[in-house]
């Protein structure tokens, strides 16, 4: 298998993600505070530009079949699988992609008990397979797009998408203001 | 001159990071026809890990088929991710070894390296098997999943967000 693509996105990702700060602590947990909007200006932006450069490329016909990739939805599963995601990166001030940023720049509670526990959360999801499958059964849509739902070119979506998420950036860091 | 000295900041913002990891995230669904995460190589390692030891459960349908036990296409980002992130570090002088987070932890929940592990450990699989169950993480889900226009993507950014921030104010009370 080819591995020079996968390391050099993961080199470019992890580069980025310890720049930006995000292999620490603090830069996490104080995005559930409003109180550092960094994690959601990063977001934001990875978002946004990925969005125009994907469109752009694809466009022109440089994706292959987007079924290949395109992530399936099933509404309650995707919905409660995020809350418990939420509950744990605000207790660990931490995620899948800046766990390894941060045992890149030296966190030894990251390498150590980080580790461990996802891979202890990956033995037990892997031993109940069965029953966290059947929470993907309920509201199971498959591979669809807003695009797809709504008729909307993706170029107005994306940059509809773009356009909301500076105001939700403008408006959270507005109201950080006022609290500080 | 001007390069390196861009390479040697101590912090990029949030605009300048996250715009090249959407780069980046493009670029592995252009280029490979694969989704840029960090969940799902965590449970290639775990099947990996249960057929070396040869356990009974690596014998069922999900350790063969659904999660064979093969280093797969993001088990290889993370050998990326772990080299960008340390390079990045030691140009800045970031990096150093460290048991917990000296901002935000320390002033509140004191130096118990025992605390902190303990915290990280079930925090941690609280994240896969949310993980797991949404079918990404912040990356794959959060950022490649909203811009590919998925329902999937905000669904889950709605509930991380709805429960982080639920979470953050049980644990910081009056000093959320």
């Amino acid at each position: 298998m080819n591995f020079i693509i996968p390391v050099s996105v993961g080199f470019l990702f992890g580069f980025s993600l310890q720049k930006a700060g995000l292999g620490h602590y603090d830069k996490v947990v104080n995005q559930f505070r409003f109180r550092d909007n960094l994690m959601m200006q990063f977001m934001f932006s990875a978002i946004s530009v990925g969005g125009i450069v994907y469109f752009a490329f694809s466009d022109i016909g440089f994706a292959g079949a987007q079924t290949l990739y395109l992530h399936n939805t099933y509404i309650l599963g995707n919905l409660l699988g995020g809350a418990v995601f939420g509950v744990g990166m605000a207790v660990a001030g931490t995620c899948p992609g800046t766990i390894l940023a941060g045992i890149g720049q030296g966190n030894l509670d990251y390498l150590s008990a980080g580790v461990l526990g996802f891979l202890t959360g990956g033995l037990i999801y892997g031993i109940n397979f069965p029953f966290f499958l059947s929470l993907t059964q309920t509201g199971f849509y498959g591979k669809i797009t807003w695009e797809g739902i709504s008729g909307i070119n993706h170029w107005a979506l994306i940059l509809l998408i773009a356009a909301l998420s500076a105001v939700v950036y403008k408006f959270a860091s507005a109201k950080r203001r006022i609290k500080s | 001159m001007r390069v390196l000295e861009f390479f040697k900041m101590k912090r990029w913002s949030g605009f300048v990071a996250g715009s090249l990891t959407g780069i980046a995230a493009a670029l592995s669904c252009l280029a490979a026809e694969k989704v840029m995460g960090a969940s799902g190589g965590f449970e290639s390692c775990v099947s990996i890990l249960v057929s070396l030891f040869n356990l009974d459960i690596s014998r069922t349908v999900y350790f063969i088929r659904v999660k064979p036990p093969v280093a797969d296409y993001q088990t290889l980002q993370f050998i990326g991710m772990i080299a960008g992130a340390f390079l990045a570090a030691k140009f800045s002088g970031d990096f150093k070894l460290r048991w917990f987070p000296d901002k935000v932890w320390l002033p509140l929940f004191g130096a118990s390296r025992v605390k902190r592990l303990t915290a990280l450990f079930f925090g941690c699989v609280l994240l896969q098997i949310g993980a797991s169950i949404a079918g990404g993480c912040t990356s794959g889900l959060g950022i490649t999943g909203v811009f590919l226009l998925s329902p999937a993507g905000l669904l889950f950014i709605t509930g991380v967000f709805s429960a982080g921030i639920i979470t953050a104010l049980l644990i910081y009370g009056r000093k959320y």
